[in-house]
């Protein structure tokens, strides 16, 4: 220190305090204000979805965010809302991605920035929007009674998060039983009603006409094709810090040995069934649990399997329980903000009740069947003139009486399931192992990534 | 002359002798310069390929079939359908930010290195140590606050305060630096003072006019760093059409049903390999130009500061 001249030493404090402040400055975004009250967000907003006290009204104008698909959907409002001034901004839909989670973190900070309305790009997107931290998503549940009532419970049951309703679904996207109707014909055979004739069945197909599968395995819907119709407790949210997560519970145990009895004989396939190869694969289909949007995306339009041969029946249950369930592959999530009011808040809603009901949006352009009741006839109707399923009517009846028939319990968290299972249970398959040989890694991954994101994990769901 | 020419072709002769040590180093660059280049050549040859399908490619990835102009002319219409042309808007953003930062990371870096390297002044040390712990501080790290401050400001949204972030350029400051500290002889900045001239005018008048090379460096590296700086934009401009040309891209993958199948269902433009591959090779011609316009003085510049002037 003797040897520093006085200016050295000067400056040394100075450049040390310079590094300091940039430190501090730079940590400082993560740090919440220690008055911030009990139960209150990081934005200081109510948390639950009430409405913020800060809440502005622009006066009439709203911005919407929407991903690439659901940019239809916004310009037909604002073709027939020509009154109600509208800016949409295109989002990319990256699932998993934490762009978005990070963006509205920072709009909090600044305390400004959110958009009015948006679809999030992945259903999980729901869990960070509630959750207290960003609390983003409004409780629709006052304000929106009588028009959430167009809606059956099961089809909307993704918004219901803690006796509130935080968000509005877009499409229905349940489970049915999907099969080629020309073949089992041809072979002789009647679709399954139950898991385990389906089981049976599809060990018998495989065995009389090698070649043809009764389902896919590889892709990241394939945990709610099978799991969550079995009730395999991975997604069950007890709280927003609380999950329950027991990949060793019977209702998981029974549809994995259900899975390894068909893989063992060939009878499902470790593809995804958006793998390239799936185009091969997608042809010899011979039946699957499926959602409703396989009908036209997959076996229509992706992998070009004829008209008249492809048909839907009512989803298959457990020969334990009756009436039986099934699991959801999808089916988008509107959200309204929490942070506007007045005109800006009655011209979102009449965006939210457009774009989930109306029938220039869900019926004229929408690929999905609508989640609200009233236009789903019309979307169906519209269905039939496509002449391409081999027994309408009934493919018709099962698709809409699938969207009730989903099992409760089973909500949309901060970890992604489907991201796991492709991780640590895809490989494994397609390497000619069972699921039991990757289903240890499946739930270790499953209990660890659930914890990464600050839940307790509980092994019984009461 | 004759003996003039034997000795050119003898070492002509000498040079073009194929020595198994030669050959093994020219093996060795031709190989290292193959592995870099064929990925690069056919991921832009990519963009002049039709294949509107998330299977695979006919002939793999690395084929040359089927390439042609329309296919390349179809593949730009799809891009300039997304979203009512969207692609322009983000490719004039970048533009905008990236020759504004550029000029002003210009006219600031070349006047604090040429202080720093030529002035005698309180705080110098201290001024230079803070200019190289900016340089090695990660974007990242300042990004919340620089967030909060621009939003006190009410500038999210909009391009000048992601122009003036991008000006602020310490690295250009310290190549300015090392630049008038190895090549400027300081008797010639003191004749210049001697003569009477301000230390503005030694500057515009005596330091500028020699320092063509880094100059070029400071607008072609820092060009390339606002050109392609993604987490500043991603922050300051939340909305599409405000977004660069980085984003955009971040925003045509994500749209494409080649990374998220599931939603190909209900695009109306539907963006696959080609398509991609041909806006990423569009999103680099600026900095191509940039670089070709500013090679010759790049090439000087390497050797900035290996010999003192």
């Amino acid at each position: 220190m003797s040897s520093l001249s006085r200016h050295q030493v000067l400056a040394r404090l100075l450049a040390g305090s310079v590094a300091a402040m940039l430190l501090v400055s730079a940590c400082s975004g993560s740090t919440t204000p220690a008055t911030k009250a009990p139960g209150a967000s990081a934005s200081g907003a109510p948390a639950g979805g009430q409405e913020d006290p800060k809440a502005t009204d622009s006066g009439g104008k709203i911005m919407v965010w929407v991903d690439a698909p659901r940019q239809p959907a916004a310009e037909a409002f604002q073709k027939a809302y020509p009154d109600i001034p509208i800016e949409i901004n295109a989002i990319a839909g990256n699932v998993g991605s934490t762009d978005l989670q990070q963006k509205f973190a920072l709009f909090n900070q600044a305390g400004s920035g959110w958009p009015d309305a948006i679809f999030f790009p992945s259903n999980d997107d729901i869990a960070w929007a509630t959750s207290a931290k960003i609390n983003y998503a409004r409780d629709l549940s006052g304000i929106l009674k009588d028009y959430l009532s167009g809606y059956t419970a099961a089809n909307n049951a993704p918004c219901n998060i803690d006796n509130t309703v935080r968000c509005a679904r877009n499409d229905s996207a349940p489970d049915v039983f999907w099969y080629n109707a020309k073949l089992f014909k041809d072979w002789g055979y009647t679709p399954p009603t139950t898991w385990e004739d389906y089981q049976t069945l599809g060990i018998k197909i495989a065995t009389e006409h090698p070649g043809y599968v009764s389902g896919f395995l590889g892709d990241a819907y394939a945990p709610d094709r099978y799991l969550w119709a079995s009730g395999c407790p991975t997604n069950d949210r007890l709280s927003e810090t609380k999950a329950h997560i027991n990949t060793s519970d019977p209702l998981c145990k029974r549809v994995v040995d259900l899975i390894d009895k068909m893989v063992a004989a060939k009878a499902l396939s470790p593809v995804g069934i958006f793998d390239p190869n799936a185009a091969q694969v997608g042809p010899k289909l011979a039946m699957s649990p499926g959602a409703v949007w396989w009908g036209n995306y997959l076996f229509r339009d992706t992998w070009k399997i004829p008209a008249g041969q492809m048909t839907a029946t009512a989803p298959i249950h457990w020969s334990s329980e009756n009436p039986g369930f099934t699991g959801d592959e999808g089916g988008g999530l509107w959200g309204v903000s929490s942070h506007i009011k007045g005109k800006q808040l009655d011209n979102t809603l009449t965006f939210i009740k457009f774009v989930t009901s109306d029938p220039r949006w869900q019926v004229e352009l929408s690929t999905g069947l609508p989640a609200y009741t009233a236009p789903q006839q019309a979307w169906l109707d519209k269905g039939a003139k496509d002449g391409y399923f081999n027994d309408y009517p009934t493919t018709a009846a099962a698709m809409v009486a699938a969207g009730n028939a989903v099992r409760g319990n089973h909500y949309y968290m901060l970890y992604n399931t489907g991201g796991i299972w492709s991780k640590t249970v895809t490989p494994v398959l397609t390497s000619g192992k069972d699921l039991s040989a990757a289903w240890d890694a499946f739930g270790t991954q499953l209990v660890n990534e659930a914890k990464t994101f600050g839940y307790e994990v509980v092994a019984t769901g009461n | 002359m004759s003996n003039s020419r034997k000795s050119s072709g003898s070492r002509h002769a000498a040079t073009s002798r194929w020595t198994p040590s030669r050959a093994g180093r020219v093996g060795t660059m031709s190989a290292a310069a193959f592995i870099f280049a064929v990925p690069i050549l056919t991921f832009i040859l990519m963009g002049f390929r039709q294949e509107n399908s998330t299977g695979q490619v006919p002939g793999g990835i690395f084929s040359i079939l089927g390439l042609s102009l329309e296919n390349a002319k179809r593949n730009l219409d799809v891009v300039m359908s997304y979203n009512h042309g969207i692609f322009v808007t983000w490719m004039q953003n970048s533009l905008i930010v990236g020759v504004g930062g550029t000029l002003l990371a210009v006219l600031t870096a070349l006047p604090a290195g040429y202080a720093l390297a030529k002035l005698r002044f309180n705080g110098r040390r201290v001024l230079r140590f803070i200019t190289l712990l900016t340089m090695v501080m990660p974007n990242t790290v300042l990004v919340i606050p620089l967030f909060l401050e621009v939003s006190a400001i009410g500038g999210i949204g909009k391009l000048w305060p992601v122009i003036v972030i991008m000006g602020f350029y310490p690295f250009g400051v310290y190549l300015s630096y090392i630049h008038f500290l190895t090549t400027l002889p300081r008797e010639l900045v003191e004749a210049a003072r001697l003569d009477g001239l301000s230390e503005v005018m030694v500057f515009l008048r005596i330091a500028l006019p020699v320092s063509k090379q880094a100059v070029a460096l400071v607008i072609f590296f820092s060009f390339v760093a606002n050109w392609t700086n993604y987490f500043l934009p991603l922050v300051l401009l939340p909305l599409s059409e405000q977004g660069t040309v980085t984003l955009g891209l971040q925003q045509l993958i994500g749209s494409s049903p080649l990374f998220d199948p599931t939603m190909s269902a209900g695009l109306t433009t539907k963006l696959y390999m080609p398509q991609l591959a041909l806006a990423t090779t569009i999103m680099i011609v600026p900095v191509l130009a940039v670089f070709i316009g500013a090679q010759r003085f790049l090439m000087r510049g390497a050797v900035v500061g290996a010999v003192k002037g």
